[in-house]
């Protein structure tokens, strides 16, 4: 274990500045990463030989509403070397909820990218294929976000918002 | 590319001999709500576009504004082929983020909660898969052994399908008298009718024929998706959470990770047969080694009190009170716990700001990351062969689309 937590030290201190190791309630790896980093950091997790976190867990995102950065990215990866998890956390601001896509590096984080699109509306750039995953195309809004209404009558059928609607 | 058909009709660089087949939502087998918009070149698929959303019911949404016990008998409906399972994943999930420990016989109830899921949960994913690929006994024969296990959680959570049986602290209930002796009873008979089924199939040339080397997932890519459960270990990736991270006190059983050597189709058959083999063992072992003791933990705060005790007691009544209309006081933070479920790895992420409600809640189900990789494993692949695979990867719309 002790060559994972130096080389994690290592990656962490090769990104000053814009990755810092975080405290966590139950002791779980978290790490929170400036949205320019993010590709490069977890880039740099999957492919240093130390660390081989080469499991994209699952990606979602947070929304702390009314706090800015309003958005929050999360990033769940895996390395089965170490029998190791860790969490990187992304700020992202919520006039301009927008972050890079990891679906070079990771297949997997297609559909978990489109879900959190279609659920917060954080853009990913160069995402191959963004568009709503759960909702249907041309739905209004993004239910996961807190404003979101959890009480309304507006029938969002397909087709009732026109075509190629866009919030 | 949109799924929608008539832009994938308006591509202009596709030749106009490839067909657009649009299989689904509800197609017999896709076990539910899965579509698929298939690009065929004659009976090849060139492309695969596989759509999902029909069954969202915004559980993530729900899950912010109640407690932790009201989102227990949501769990029932996510993977509902192994609702008790759900309950027990989210369950540890709570009690994870909350950090309390539960006493040895609830760890063991819910082994054995756990256990008899996966064994029914696997039972129908190859009754059904065997039925698809055109092999109608197994599917009559595994649902006669799928009814005992539902007559066993009817005894135990007094319901077949919506058990909602686990709560923070605990389980609802301490298992009936004489229930351990009825397990066993199934348990004894259960090996003997597994092999009936692999005397069915493990050699017949039709279910061989249908199943070897196809859609084969090689151990990398396989990681790279992001798979989990049986899919994952038939890819040779020795991955359980009940061996690398035990939980409830696994540690303790002896059993077999089974894993797979090439990834196809028929290995992803064979793991999910050794695995009720194993599940039965360790079924086995939970009767016999059962502890005596409580089924909650001893916090006020957390676990709710004997129901006995509410109508006698002025604490008890004071707690019950709160746990009902408050809820646990979970602490400021964020968890992810997950659990080995029959599918694969059912995780739940909590982000809380204090209080008796989630600030979000995240789940991270199998059956979402394993559908990702159908678009490249049936790339190339013909028409006839979708429904084998679809019966392979074993997945559940409710759990997909949460």
């Amino acid at each position: 274990m002790s060559d994972l937590a130096a080389g994690l030290d290592a990656a962490v201190a090769a990104f000053e500045g814009t990755v810092e190791a975080v405290e966590d309630l139950r002791q779980d790896r978290v790490f929170c990463s400036d949205r320019t980093a993010i590709h490069d950091f977890l880039r740099r997790l999957k492919e240093d030989d130390a660390l081989g976190f080469e499991v994209l867990h699952f990606i979602t995102a947070v929304d702390n509403y009314l706090e800015e950065p309003r958005f929050e990215v999360v990033y769940q990866l895996r390395s089965l070397r170490h029998n190791a998890d860790l969490r990187v956390h992304a700020p992202v601001p919520g006039n301009d909820p927008e972050i890079a896509s990891v679906t070079d590096l990771f297949p997997a984080a297609d559909w978990f990218e489109r879900e959190v699109w279609d659920m917060f509306g954080v853009r990913f750039t160069n995402h191959p294929n963004l568009e709503r995953i759960l909702m249907w195309e041309g739905f209004l809004g993004h239910p996961l976000r807190k404003d979101y209404p959890l009480l309304g009558n507006t029938p969002q059928t397909p087709g009732f918002h026109g075509k190629g609607a866009k919030p | 590319m949109t799924p929608r058909i008539d832009i994938v009709l308006d591509r202009p660089e596709q030749p106009s001999e490839h067909q657009v087949l649009n299989m689904g939502p509800s197609h017999p087998s896709t076990h539910g709500v899965l579509r698929l918009v298939l690009e065929l070149d004659g009976e090849q698929i060139v492309r695969c576009t596989p759509v999902i959303g029909y069954l969202h019911r915004a559980m993530e949404k729900l899950a912010e504004s109640m407690t932790f016990h009201q989102f227990i008998p949501y769990t029932d409906r996510l993977d509902y082929l192994a609702p008790l399972a759900n309950n027990v994943a989210l369950t540890c999930a709570q009690e994870h983020l909350l950090g309390i420990e539960i006493p040895p016989r609830a760890q063991a109830i819910r082994i054995l909660c756990a256990e008899l899921s996966r064994i029914s949960s696997h039972l129908l994913g190859l009754g059904s898969f065997a039925m698809d690929v055109g092999a109608m006994t197994v599917f009559l024969w595994t649902f006669r052994e799928r009814e005992k296990i539902y007559d066993l959680i009817e005894h135990l959570t007094g319901a077949r399908f919506t058990t909602s049986f686990t709560r923070v602290g605990g389980l609802a209930n301490d298992i009936p008298n004489g229930y351990l002796e009825e397990l066993k009873e199934f348990v004894d008979q259960f090996p003997p009718r597994v092999e009936e089924v692999e005397g069915l199939l493990n050699r017949n040339r039709i279910w061989v024929g249908r199943t070897k080397d196809l859609a084969v997932i090689p151990r990398e890519q396989a990681l790279a998706y992001s798979l989990s459960g049986p899919n994952l270990r038939a890819s040779g990736v020795e991955w359980d959470l009940r061996r690398s991270r035990p939980y409830l006190g696994y540690e303790n059983y002896d059993f077999d990770v089974v894993l797979g050597s090439v990834g196809d189709c028929y290995d992803r058959y064979i793991c999910r047969i050794e695995e009720m083999k194993e599940s039965a063992k360790i079924l086995r072992q939970v009767i016999e080694k059962m502890p005596a003791g409580p089924v909650h933990a001893a916090d006020p705060k957390v676990s709710l009190p004997e129901k006995s005790k509410v109508l006698q007691g002025m604490d008890e009544l004071i707690h019950q009170f709160i746990l009902i209309t408050e809820g646990q006081e979970a602490p400021q933070g964020e968890s992810y716990f997950a659990c080995e479920n029959p599918k694969g790895e059912l995780g739940f992420f909590f982000r809380s700001k204090g209080g008796g409600y989630p600030d979000r809640m995240f789940i991270r189900s199998p059956s979402f990351a394993n559908l990702r990789i159908l678009e490249p494993i049936l790339k190339g692949r013909y028409l006839s062969d979708v429904v084998a695979v679809l019966g392979s990867i074993d997945f559940v719309m409710g759990e997909c689309d949460r």
